[in-house]
Formats: structure tokens, C-alpha cells, sequence
């Protein structure tokens, strides 16, 4: 068929056609074979990590609310909280004070330093900022234990820092004063936000 | 209505002038011209009797065909008579398959084609001998390939397959053969601008031809030397081209037949063709005795100069001279188109009837050898490159389609997991999350937690009565200090004794002892409660 051609002919498709074959089979269809494997061995990838998160349970919710959003209402609904429990303990709250300043660092490598600031290191934010409280509550002894244990068992997460029990210095002997340092924590804003999605 | 021209073989006429199609049928009569079409030649394409230019020519013939409705896939070809040169020797009698290469070596001896290239057709007529050997006549017409390939290419641009290009004469003789009711024996004069052909043929076949040179533009160049002699006498008679007046003399003479010309011998160059034709006759009758003489002398030409020829060669010719009609008889319309074009419509004729009866078969002159052939095609290994740069390049679109539909369902097929991957993660966001923030919180828990609520159970269950705590105190960092009064120092050691049981103040020791004077005893007992969860378990590794 080709030999049909006339001369011209023959010469315009000698160069021209070998020129479109290699321009194709460099800049289309090498590519494509390169992209079509970039997009299967990404396929793969996909498909064994949709099998690990499909293999990995669902974490189970917690018993216990472990921080609050740190909103100006956290304080005094936390205030409340304590109010509660003291009034179910049969405590009369006496006394409060949420404007203790900042929490110190807490942990043994702080306690180990003897409260020396450890040199400033790039660190993450915390999820969780603790702020502390402290409430002095009077009853006898066993509201007070009553009062302590179920700040413990509380639905929401608290840590008693400190207690101190002594006599009221009221006329009543049964009379206890109880102060109590209260933890609880709250959602740090600066704290970097959840794990993106794959 | 546009004309049928099935079943028609097609003849071409292409001159500078103009472009002529014929499309003519055989059969057992007369022929019969089924179509004629004309279109004007595109400006500068055409050389005198050469395609300059064969994709405009082509182009143009694609055009008159299409108009004309044609269906012809090949065509024969005539161009102006200077296309094709001619030569005419005497050989031995050989079998058809010798001939070509006998008539090639003649031609290539003679210089009229280069070593091996050109293309030639040629007339095989048996010559009458009186000896034992039996010799041939050959008329070869010839061509050079440039001009071949260059109609081939034309005529391929239009479509169409070369048949063959049928030298001028030999076409226009054809057609006035075959308009003929009955053959007889005839001699024809095909006269053009620089050379006339003479035939003679014997009603079945071509028994003599031959090429004078002088056409009908010596005719016209002695005309305008008369017309000069009429008015002012001429210092020098005319002299022919390329003949002189003793040659003429002598041919005439030799003929027998120059009295009457050379009496009236007003022009030489009209009289070098009228001697050369009568020298001609008389070489025919010497050697085609036992032949018929030809009935009358046709001029085959434009009327504008048969009628010209015929009375100048008439008083020295022994039979009729007469201007052929075969236009009108092959109801072909009046030539136009300038003075090459006015040959064409007969020409065309001729070409197309190439292949009718058997009074002059065809005689193509673009027959070009094998060599040459193969020089016109591409190399094979040119052609298997182009086959397998056209399956390569076949096969790179192929694997782009190919390629293209399977990044389309990857694409397809990751979106889909990409979006399961979203899903399942969804599901397990907020409980993660959840997590990690109590985790964080329970961490700070239990680094500052104390584990008061077991230290007040611990007093209270180690408390008997015999003693009173004043105070009891868990500082952060839980170290646990218990104060209180008592009587006597067994019921100290006994409180000591029992809070160390409840294993909540761990290794429980007196800091303080204090008697006063009512002989009451102060304490304060020290210890710890790191060893215990904020909930009063014990930490793993024991605190």
C-alpha cells in the first residue's frame, strides 16, 4: 500500500510519522504508564489502610467527663458541681477560692528539680490545662470523708492536690473545717487540634 | 442531464492551453464519444509539452472529471506532439520477447534514450525482403522519465491510473481510422508546429511511418517571407531550416515528382515538406510492392493549416490530397483553446480508443524498464521503516487509549477508597480524640493527685477513742502529717500501730512528741500516701 504513495507522500509520512510515534510514546503514553502506576500503588496503600482502620477498635467513651471546654461559664458551673457534692455529703461550703494563681508544674521530673523551671525547650501544647481551686467545707468527719470520696468519684475528673482537716474552732466539738485543693482541668485552646483524616 | 460515461474509456489531452477529457466507447460500429470536457490548463503548470506542475494539474483534472460525473479509474494520456521524439530503423525479424531490448539498444546507440533510463513504445511491422532473412520495421516513439512521472503524478492527484501516453500522432491517426465506415488504404500527414508525421497505412495495418522535420511554423515563417518578396524583391531567396536548396533538388529529383514544385518554387520550406513526402511515396512504392497504394493523402491538422498544406503539397502528389473530418465524424465540437489545444479533442479520441480494433494498436510511450521502476519506488527497507513507524505510532495511540481508561478507573477506584477511608475515620475521630484528652488529663491527675480520701479512711479506722486528732493534713507531693492529743503513750502507739495496718500512710513514724504539764501528750505522726491511686489502690510498681 505504501509503495503506492507517491514520492512526496512516502517522504512527508518517513519523517512525519515516525515523529508523532515518539512524540506519543514520550510525552503521552510514558507519562500515563508512570501516572497509572503512581495511582495503583496508591490504590494498594489505601487498601491496606483501610483494612489497619477497619482492624482497629473504636475507642470505648469514658466514665468520666476528663476536661471542660474553657469557656468564662466553666468556673462557676464547676462551683456548682462542688456545691452539689457537698450538699449530698452533707458539708456546708464555706469557702472558695477559684482565683488561686496557676497551678505549678506538676510531675515528678518537676519535683526532681526542686521546682527549678527547666530551661525553655520547644515543647507541644498540652490537650489539657489544669486550673485548681480551693474549697473549704465544714462538717463532721464522715461528711467530710462522704464529701472527699465523692469529689473522687465524681462525673467529671478531679484531683485533690492537697487536704487539710482541723477543728473548726466552733463551739460545736464534732465540728470539722476541711479545706480542700481541687484540680480539674479544662481543653487547652493552644493545643494542637485533632489528627487529620488520612 | 449529465452524460453516461460508463462502460467509456477515458482519453486525455493536456497542453499549456487547455485540458481535455474524451471519454470514448468501442464496439462494432463506429465508436461513439460519450462525453467531452474541457477545463483551462491552471497558469504556469505546463511547460510547451511538459506537466510542470502535477498537483495543480491534477487537481484541475480531479475538478473537470467530478463535473463530468466520471467514474474512470485510469486514463491514457496525450500530450503536444514535441513530447515525444521518434525514430524509425530497420532490424531483423525477432521473437516478441526480444524486441523491447532490441529496440532499447537501438534507441540508447543512437543517443535518443540515456543508458537505461527513459521510456519508449515502438511499432513492430514486418518489412517486405526479397532475401531469405526476414527483417522488421520499427517505429519507436520515446520520451524521457521525468515527463512520465511527472502525467503519473499528475493523474494520480485526480485519482486516476496511467494507461499509457500515446504519442500525437499515432492517437489522431487511431481516431480518424476508426471513424472510417470501411478501412482502405490510406497515407495520413499529422502536421505540427516543428515536425509532420507521415503514415501509411494499408487499411489493416501501418505499413510505413515516418517523421519530417518541418511543421506548420515553417509554414508560417514561409509566408511571411513570401508576403516580404511581394512587396520589396528579396535580396536572398528564403532558405528552409536546415535544408538547403541543392538537398531538395535532389530529393525531388530522385522522387520524380518535383517538376511542378520546383517550377513553383516560391517557397522553400513548402517545398522541403512536399519533396519529403513525395520521397516518401516513392520509397513506398519501391519497397512495398506487392502493397496497396494508398487511395488519397488525408491532413490531419487544424483547418486553419490543412487546407494550407494540402494545396501546397497537392500538384506533386499522385493521389488526392484532402483535410480529414474526423472531428466531424466522431461528433466531437469544434477545437478551441489555442493552436496545441486545437489538436487535443482528436488526440483525446485516439488515446481513450486505444484499445478498439486492431488497425493501429496502442503504442505507449511511457513503458519505462524495471530500473526505473524500482528508482521511482522507495527503497524496501525505506517502506518496512514507514510500516513499522506507522504500527509503532498505531500502537502509542492504542496504549494512550489503553492507558487513559486504566488511570480512569485507578482514579475511580482510589476516589472510592479515599472515601471509605473518610467514612471509617469519621467513626473513630471523636472517640480518639476523646481518648487522647483523657488520657492527657489522667496523666495530670495522677501526677499531682494525693490519696486523701483513703488517708481520712485510714485515720478513722485506726482511731479508737483513746486519742484525738487535731488535724490531719495531705500536703501536694503526698506527705501526710497527723496531729493530735493524747493520755497516754500506749494509746499513741496503738493509733501509730493501726494507721501502719491500713497500709494508707505508708511507714507512719512520730515527728512530734510532746508531753505537757497536765501531763497530756501532743503528737504528730508523718508518713506518706504516694504508694496510692487518687482512688486509693495501689500504683503499679508500688509506688
Amino acid at each position: 500500500m505504501l509503495s503506492s504513495l507517491s514520492p512526496q507522500v512516502q517522504q512527508r509520512i518517513a519523517v512525519v510519522v515516525p515523529v508523532i510515534a515518539l512524540a506519543l510514546s514520550l510525552f503521552v503514553v510514558y507519562p500515563g504508564w508512570n501516572r497509572w502506576r503512581e495511582l495503583v500503588a496508591e490504590a494498594d496503600q489505601k487498601r491496606v489502610r483501610l483494612a489497619n482502620l477497619r482492624g482497629t477498635p473504636i475507642p470505648l467513651a469514658a466514665t468520666q467527663q476528663p476536661a471542660a471546654e474553657d469557656t468564662p461559664a466553666e468556673p462557676p458551673k464547676f462551683l456548682a458541681d462542688i456545691q452539689t457534692i457537698a450538699a449530698d455529703s452533707g458539708c456546708a461550703v464555706v469557702g472558695f477560692d477559684l482565683t488561686l494563681p496557676p497551678a505549678p508544674v506538676s510531675g515528678e521530673e518537676e519535683m526532681a528539680q526542686g521546682g527549678n523551671k527547666k530551661p525553655d525547650e520547644p515543647k507541644a501544647p498540652e490537650l489539657v490545662k489544669p486550673v485548681r481551686a480551693k474549697i473549704e467545707v465544714e462538717a463532721d468527719y464522715p461528711h467530710i470523708r462522704q464529701f472527699v470520696h465523692q469529689i473522687i468519684a465524681a462525673p467529671r475528673l478531679y484531683a485533690i492536690a492537697s487536704l487539710e482537716v482541723k477543728d473548726a474552732n466552733r463551739r460545736i466539738p464534732e465540728l470539722l473545717a476541711a479545706t480542700v485543693e481541687i484540680e480539674r482541668y479544662v481543653l487547652n485552646p493552644d493545643a494542637p487540634p485533632p489528627a487529620p483524616g488520612p | 442531464m449529465s452524460p453516461d460515461t460508463r462502460g467509456a474509456s477515458l482519453g486525455l489531452y493536456l497542453c499549456p492551453d487547455v485540458l481535455i477529457a474524451v471519454f470514448a466507447r468501442g464496439g462494432r460500429g463506429a465508436p461513439q464519444i460519450a462525453a467531452v470536457g474541457t477545463t483551462p490548463t491552471p497558469k504556469g503548470s505546463m511547460d510547451g509539452s511538459s506537466v510542470r506542475d502535477p498537483a495543480r494539474v491534477g487537481q484541475a483534472l480531479k475538478t473537470l472529471l467530478k463535473s463530468m460525473r466520471s467514474r474512470a479509474t485510469s486514463a491514457s494520456v496525450c500530450l503536444p506532439p514535441t513530447s515525444t521524439g521518434m525514430r524509425a530503423f530497420r532490424m531483423p525479424d525477432a521473437p516478441e520477447r526480444e524486441r523491447r531490448p532490441l529496440v532499447r539498444g537501438e534507441l540508447e546507440t543512437s543517443g535518443a534514450l540515456p543508458l537505461g533510463g527513459g521510456a519508449f513504445g515502438h511499432l513492430w511491422v514486418k518489412a517486405p525482403s526479397e532475401e531469405e532473412r526476414e527483417e522488421s520495421d520499427v517505429f519507436a516513439f520515446y520520451s524521457d522519465d521525468a515527463g512520465v512521472d511527472a502525467v503519473r503524478e499528475a493523474l494520480r492527484v485526480a485519482n486516476l491510473k496511467l494507461d499509457s501516453i500515446e504519442p500525437y500522432s499515432i492517437a489522431a491517426i487511431r481516431a480518424f481510422m476508426l471513424s472510417r465506415e470501411t478501412p482502405e488504404p490510406v497515407a495520413l500527414l499529422c502536421p505540427s508546429d516543428s515536425h509532420t508525421d507521415l503514415c501509411i497505412h494499408d487499411g489493416r495495418q501501418v505499413r510505413y511511418l515516418r517523421r519530417i522535420a518541418g511543421g506548420w511554423e515553417e509554414m508560417r515563417y514561409a509566408s511571411r517571407q513570401q508576403a516580404f518578396t511581394s512587396d520589396e524583391a528579396a535580396p536572398v531567396a528564403a532558405q528552409p531550416l536546415g535544408v538547403d536548396d541543392a538537398l531538395d533538388e535532389a530529393a525531388a529529383a530522385q522522387a520524380g515528382v518535383l517538376g511542378g514544385i520546383h517550377d513553383d518554387h516560391d517557397s522553400s520550406n513548402r517545398a522541403f515538406l512536399t519533396a519529403e513526402v513525395a520521397r516518401s511515396f516513392a520509397f513506398y512504392s519501391r519497397e512495398y510492392k506487392d502493397a496497396d497504394v494508398p487511395r488519397s493523402l488525408v491532413v490531419l491538422s487544424p483547418a486553419q493549416y490543412a487546407e494550407d498544406i494540402a494545396r501546397t503539397i497537392e500538384p506533386a502528389m499522385p493521389i488526392p490530397v484532402v483535410c480529414g473530418d474526423t472531428a466531424a465524424k466522431l461528433e466531437l465540437p469544434e477545437p478551441t483553446g489555442g493552436e496545441l489545444g486545437q489538436l487535443g479533442f482528436l488526440a483525446a479520441a485516439g488515446a481513450a480508443l486505444g484499445d478498439v480494433g486492431s488497425l493501429l494498436p496502442r503504442v505507449d510511450a511511457s513503458r519505462q524498464e524495471a530500473a526505473a521502476l524500482s528508482r521511482r519506488h522507495a527503497p524496501d527497507v525505506l517502506l518496512f521503516g514507514m510500516a513499522g513507524s506507522s504500527v509503532w505510532m498505531i500502537a502509542s495511540v492504542v496504549a494512550a487509549v489503553a492507558l487513559s481508561l486504566l488511570q480512569s478507573s485507578a482514579e475511580v477506584s482510589n476516589n472510592l477508597l479515599k472515601r471509605d477511608i473518610e467514612v471509617e475515620w469519621a467513626r473513630r475521630a471523636g472517640p480518639l480524640r476523646n481518648e487522647e484528652v483523657f488520657n492527657a488529663a489522667r496523666g495530670a491527675q495522677t501526677k499531682v493527685a494525693t490519696a486523701a480520701p483513703a488517708v481520712l479512711a485510714a485515720v478513722a479506722q485506726a482511731h479508737d477513742g483513746a486519742l484525738a486528732i487535731s488535724s490531719v493534713k495531705v500536703d501536694p507531693g503526698s506527705k501526710v502529717a497527723i496531729e493530735g492529743t493524747a493520755v497516754t503513750p500506749e494509746s499513741m502507739q496503738a493509733f501509730a500501730a493501726s494507721l501502719s495496718q491500713t497500709h494508707a500512710v505508708n511507714n507512719p513514724s512520730f515527728d512530734m512528741m510532746h508531753q505537757d504539764n497536765g501531763g497530756l501528750y501532743s503528737f504528730r505522726i508523718v508518713g506518706t500516701c504516694g504508694h496510692l491511686t487518687p482512688e486509693g489502690a495501689l500504683r503499679e510498681g508500688g509506688g
